[in-house]
């Protein structure tokens, strides 16, 4: 168990790309961190910089407080899933567990030891003979978590280990890591760009884009308050409405023009600190669940194009003048193509982003902190 | 992919096989059948492929028999342990050496490994056998080096690239994420070579091998030009020819001379046999269950 | 172009059930999948044998690495071998001495009263009845070594065990015999052409039929092992629940409460 700290952590490959820009990060100790974000972010690359596999250019990186750059994996006690397995085909699974037990000088009772409870944990005792080959993705990706288990490491590392594997097993599996992770105990540091899947698995969330940081929270602050328009894009599905618009002051208050009306926004929500000022361009955000259907005679009245049921819910494309949004009804509501609905929107519940920048303007709904 | 031929196109095809496997089977199987005959029945003529007194008698003769005009002490069991001793050889040199090369090339980085690349590059289309022949002499004589070691060093160094190039391209295919769990398994460098590429290389070096004790096996101007200082040393496939070239008492003894290549070929076969099964084993893909 | 080793992705789960192939089709499977396993085995076995006097000790040794290839466990080849042959090494001596000495008298016996069978009827059954205690004590052999690689048990109660066996086991004593005296008289019978196949593979072959045949009267009796054993404690209540679904009860999980009463629909 450890708690891992990047300071500065910057990495530049040999032919130029810049992968990570000056990282900060914290992992807890005992936390689940997922990072989040789209190919080519640099989030594998953090996660190889913290197994060891490569070296910063600049920073540090530091298990509990000890500067470990120059520590072979080996010796940092690390254990890496890959999105490939990366099992060895030449071993059969005994051997592919019992693979950095050797490295780490065990006695072969200890070893047996080890392996057969990991077997067990996992399901996986039937096959110990078998080669990978002939085991099924799902079976090979609990072989790949036996063989991290089994070092009893400080910090498992996990790139990406369910992308290569069917949607049945990959919920199987989910399941399977994250009650490992409750029974283990270790610190779980996990990669994805699937945000459903991080948004299940993670303690916390470490959003990425092009090498940086963007926002760390909890799943649901994150998807409460993205503070960027990037995180506010990328999170949640169906995706949030962008409407763009330009801020407006009445006075000490603030308001937009979203759909053809003003709307006011909260005075509570007004970050002190964001450098409002009138007619500066702005895109509002509004998540399709956050319009509700309204009685009001001054709600907003949209022509229904497609209407897209998904069991619960229901997907409704809606049009108010030429703009186009998605709005996501209770599939009891009947609607169908050509309707007009008429729709409020709460102004708490929306997000307001700087056109350029695409910093978060306002503040969170319910508390007053920033985010 | 498999394209509808038509039958015309079928019986054809089969006709020109079997044609080709006839003229390529006809020598090796009157070769076969002779080293069996008495030599009146060679002499004799026309084509029996069952001798009428099959007899084991050539081979036990080829095989106490001393060798050429030469030297009367060396006989044939000699010479094969020879050629076996300096292919055998010559495949360990290759193979380790190759992979480790291979390994070095492709996973590792160190300065001049373009450099070094490249001058092997170059090297592998300067044919070893006909032009360097005399400088190799040279060196070796001058070495002392022209004996069985030396020869199975000369034949590994003159087969270098190319079997370089293969097992590279083999390795290449070898993903990086076994690389990187290994090292993250505690392996380092060596290690990583040791406990995994090499395993995972076993078809192209079981390839490797058969073609370097192929060629040792087979070759004769190099054994012939380095050996010739020591008539004890020479090899099979050399000695062979000696039979056939010397005039003396095997020149008309045509039933030996079958003996003598069936003796000479036989490793070989029987090399192809077992490596097919390390072959197969490497091809098969997924076809076994369990 | 795919490798061989490279894994496929579109394979189902591989079950219990599916790993537990028994009888001939199991054999060969394991047979395919531990062929070098088997050569290297084999070339270990005969260097072990070099020195006279261990060729007890490398049958033991032998026995060690077979039994685990035929229950189908890992097995790494040098560690088992010399941890069985070194652990009974005095015992497996023992063993093998009284084993020699059984064989040798009864073929002595056997070949004696063989040249004295056509003078009377008395020395035909005498002549039989050596002939059955040599086979015996062949039999027997194939259950005292991998029971001596694998049970820590005295040597007079290794003696009992395998005789009785060798009666009680009778239905795989006697293929055991056969298959085996098939490969030693294909193996040794065609020698100077078979070199290759007993040089390489025709002594752990052996060991591997008998031991595959043998093996599961010996867990079953002296061990204790069976089948209901194993079978209870895969299906008892595991530490940590298994892994499954966020929702209520599965299709197949539903009980109804007329089922657990045990009554039937009138």
């Amino acid at each position: 168990m450890a708690e891992i700290t990047l300071k500065g952590a910057s990495m530049t490959y040999p032919n130029g790309t810049k992968a990570l820009t000056s990282v900060d990060l914290t992992v807890r100790d005992h936390e689940f961190l997922v990072l989040l974000g789209p190919s080519g972010c640099g989030k594998s690359t953090l996660l190889r910089l913290v197994a060891g596999l490569e070296k910063p250019t600049e920073g540090e990186v530091l298990f509990d407080g000890k500067v470990v750059n120059d520590l072979e994996p080996l010796k940092r006690n690390v254990a890496m899933v890959f999105q490939s397995f990366a099992l060895y085909p030449h071993l059969n699974v005994y051997k592919n567990m019992a693979f950095p037990l050797k490295s780490m000088k065990l006695k072969p009772e200890e070893i047996q030891r080890r392996v057969e409870e990991a077997a067990k944990i996992l399901d996986i005792e039937h096959v110990l003979n078998r080669r990978p080959r002939v085991l099924s993705g799902g079976q090979r990706q609990r072989v790949a978590l036996g063989r991290a288990m089994v070092r009893e490491p400080v910090v498992f590392l996990l790139d990406e280990p369910l992308s290569n594997l069917d949607v049945k097993m990959r919920l199987e599996l989910r399941d399977q890591i994250v009650s490992l992770h409750k029974r283990l105990g270790t610190t779980f540091l996990y990669v994805t760009h699937d945000q459903a899947e991080a948004m299940q698995l993670g303690d916390r969330l470490a959003v990425m884009d092009t090498g940086r940081i963007v926002q760390i929270g909890s799943p649901q602050e994150i998807y409460d308050h993205p503070n960027s328009l990037y995180v506010a894009d990328f999170i949640g599905a169906p995706k949030m409405n962008f409407f763009a618009a330009l801020l407006r002051a009445d006075g000490p208050n603030w308001s937009v023009r979203l759909l053809g009306r003003e709307m006011p926004l909260p005075p509570e929500r007004i970050d002190q600190d964001a450098a409002l000022a009138p007619g500066m361009r702005v895109v509002v955000g509004v998540r399709p669940e956050d319009f509700a259907l309204s009685r009001r005679e001054d709600a907003y009245a949209a022509a229904v194009g497609q209407v897209m049921p998904m069991g619960a819910t229901q997907h409704v494309e809606a049009y108010v003048g030429n703009q186009r949004f998605l709005v996501s009804l209770n599939s009891h509501t009947p609607v169908c193509e050509g309707d007009t609905l008429r729709l409020e929107v709460d102004p708490h519940t929306v997000h307001l982003f700087a056109a350029e920048g695409g910093q978060n303007l306002l503040l969170p709904p319910r508390k007053g902190g920033k985010a | 992919m498999t394209m509808r031929i038509s039958l015309g196109s079928k019986i054809a095809l089969y006709a020109f096989l079997v044609i080709m496997v006839f003229i390529t089977l006809v020598p090796l199987i009157y070769t076969v059948s002779a080293s069996f005959k008495t030599n009146y029945e060679i002499a004799a003529g026309g084509i029996n492929l069952i001798p009428e007194e099959p007899t084991f008698d050539n081979y036990k003769t080829v095989w106490g028999m001393s060798g050429t005009t030469i030297d009367s002490r060396t006989t044939y069991a000699d010479y094969t342990f020879n050629s076996l001793k300096v292919s055998l050889l010559t495949v360990l040199l290759v193979v380790t050496f190759t992979s480790m090369s291979a390994y070095c090339f492709q996973r590792g980085n160190f300065p001049g490994r373009k450099f070094l690349y490249w001058l092997f590059l170059c090297t592998m289309f300067i044919g070893a056998g006909t032009i360097t022949i005399f400088p190799v002499l040279q060196i070796t004589t001058k070495l002392k080096m022209n004996n069985q070691v030396g020869l199975a060093i000369v034949q590994f160094a003159t087969a270098g690239a190319s079997n370089l190039f293969l097992t590279m391209g083999y390795m290449k295919t070898i993903t990086r994420d076994l690389d990187d769990a290994a090292k993250i398994d505690g392996c380092s460098f060596f290690a990583t070579w040791w406990r995994i590429i090499l395993p995972l290389s076993r078809p192209i070096l079981a390839t490797i091998a058969l073609m370097s004790f192929q060629s040792s096996w087979n070759n004769y101007l190099l054994p012939n030009l380095m050996l010739a200082g020591d008539q004890t040393a020479t090899t099979l496939v050399v000695a062979v020819v000696r039979l056939q070239s010397s005039g003396g008492a095997g020149a008309s003894q045509y039933n030996l001379m079958m003996a003598g290549t069936m003796l000479a070929m036989l490793p070989m076969l029987i090399l192809f046999l077992c490596m097919n099964r390390m072959f197969v084993e490497g091809i098969t893909q997924g076809a076994v269950k369990g | 172009m795919r490798r061989w080793y490279e894994p496929r992705r579109d394979r189902p789960d591989l079950t219990r059930e599916a790993v537990k192939r028994r009888g001939f089709l199991g054999f060969m499977e394991t047979l395919w999948r531990e062929f070098f396993e088997l050569i290297k085995l084999n070339l270990l076995f005969l260097l072990a044998c070099v020195p006279v006097v261990t060729i007890p000790a490398a049958v033991t040794g032998m026995c060690g690495v077979v039994t685990k290839m035929a229950r189908d466990k890992n097995h790494f080849l040098w560690p088992d071998f010399w941890k069985a042959f070194k652990r009974d090494f005095g015992l497996s001596l023992l063993g093998g001495l009284i084993y020699a000495a059984a064989l040798a008298v009864f073929s002595v016996s056997t070949a004696f009263y063989y040249r004295l069978m056509a003078t009377s009827m008395f020395f035909v059954v005498l002549a039989g009845f050596s002939a059955c205690l040599l086979l015996l004590a062949l039999c027997s052999a194939f259950y005292f070594f991998p029971m001596l690689a694998t049970v820590d048990l005295p040597l007079r109660a290794l003696l009992k065990n395998a005789l009785v066996l060798t009666f009680t086991n009778y239905k795989k004593t006697l293929p055991a015999l056969g298959w085996s005296l098939l490969l030693l008289v294909v193996g040794v019978g065609l020698l100077p052409y078979s070199v290759i196949l007993v040089l390489f593979i025709l002594f752990a072959l052996i060991a591997l039929v008998n031991t595959y045949l043998v093996y599961p009267a010996i867990a079953r009796e002296v061990l204790g092992e069976s089948d209901e054993q194993a079978a209870k404690a895969a299906a008892a209540p595991k530490e940590a629940p298994p892994a499954r679904e966020m929702r209520s009860a599965g299709i197949d999980e539903l009980v109804f409460d007329d089922e657990e009463k045990g009554g039937k629909e009138a």
